[in-house]
């Protein structure tokens, strides 16, 4: 087995899913986010989105807080310390797996 | 990092950064700063009288430090504002300090270029009696402060903000022996406020008819 194919099986999967990658990109570049804009940007249902986040905040990834901002109250999500070392890892596996697919001949 | 992730990152940060923007009201707050600026300096320079050339310096500098805050992101009023308006509709997130983005802006010379060039317009504007030299310093400022595409891909607004707060205080510091300059500043930071409201405004309206408050 190649280095680049044996990087694959140790992909972090919880990250690898495409919707829960869309919501991690997102919140890995800003400080802090709610919900309708986590919906917004990545185009999901409150339904799909929810689901997404609460495995995220399981795996100890993802933290939400419920808070208000004037009378309007916002489900507010960030990346903890652990899911942004998870992304940044994910990130490095990817990078080797793309490394090793250069065609020759 | 991976090249399409790193990619995405970065474009998720710049949309982030443009979102203070979308809805119009930081403009509008800037705008307004800008036109009491103005309005202030119409006052002293008819005021002059019984104002003495400490008051109206000090009041000068300490016009130019809020213009110059006045363009960096926090949250504030502001932020009371958007909270009835914008987060209901399109959501919050935090808004990214210029200082504090994963890729900092890099001060290229291009920005440079341009914040010197609006720096010779505006002395120009100040010092020489030509009309046109005056609308185009007004314009162009609201153009590089307020215009999305020249904001994000062209002028480092961290430049043109100091190049202004600098500009502003020698403006300040020379125009204060000739009530005839202050008058001509007053009246290009109306022109611009102006500018700028309109801008401001007419994107809040947009952004208010585009997005209906989403059902919980």
């Amino acid at each position: 087995m190649t280095p680049g194919l044996q990087e694959l099986a140790t992909l972090d999967r919880l990250i690898h899913e495409p919707a829960r990658l869309m919501i991690m990109t997102v919140l890995y570049a800003v400080p802090e986010a709610d919900f309708i804009y986590l919906q917004r940007e990545c185009g999901l249902t409150q339904g799909n989105l929810s689901s997404h986040l609460a495995k995220l905040e399981e795996a100890g990834y993802v933290m939400i807080t419920k808070t208000f901002k004037g009378k309007y109250p916002l489900t507010i999500c960030s990346l903890l310390k652990k899911g942004r070392d998870a992304f940044e890892e994910y990130v490095r596996k990817m990078r080797v797996i793309n490394g090793s697919q250069k065609w020759e001949g | 990092m991976n090249t399409q992730v790193t990619d995405s990152v970065l474009q998720a940060e710049r949309r982030a950064r443009s979102y203070w923007d979308i809805d119009g009201l930081a403009t509008i707050a800037q705008a307004l700063a800008v036109l009491l600026a103005g309005v202030w300096f119409l006052y002293i320079t008819h005021f002059g009288d019984w104002l003495s050339r400490d008051t109206r310096l000090a009041s000068g500098v300490v016009l130019a430090v809020l213009l110059a805050l006045d363009g960096i992101r926090k949250p504030g009023l502001i932020g009371w504002i958007k909270a009835k308006i914008t987060y209901p509709r399109t959501g919050y997130v935090a808004p990214l300090q210029l200082e504090g983005s994963h890729k900092g802006r890099r001060i290229n010379l291009n920005a440079l270029c341009f914040a010197f060039l609006l720096a010779a317009l505006w002395a120009a504007a100040v010092l020489v009696e030509t009309p046109w030299i005056s609308a185009a310093a007004a314009i162009l400022t609201a153009l590089a402060l307020w215009w999305n595409p020249l904001r994000e891909k062209f002028v480092s607004f961290d430049v043109l903000g100091m190049s202004c707060l600098g500009l502003l205080a020698a403006v300040v510091l020379n125009a204060t022996r000739s009530a005839l300059h202050l008058r001509r500043f007053g009246f290009i930071l109306i022109a611009l406020g102006v500018l700028g409201l309109i801008k401001g405004i007419v994107t809040l309206l947009r952004y208010v008819r585009r997005n209906p408050v989403a059902q919980a």
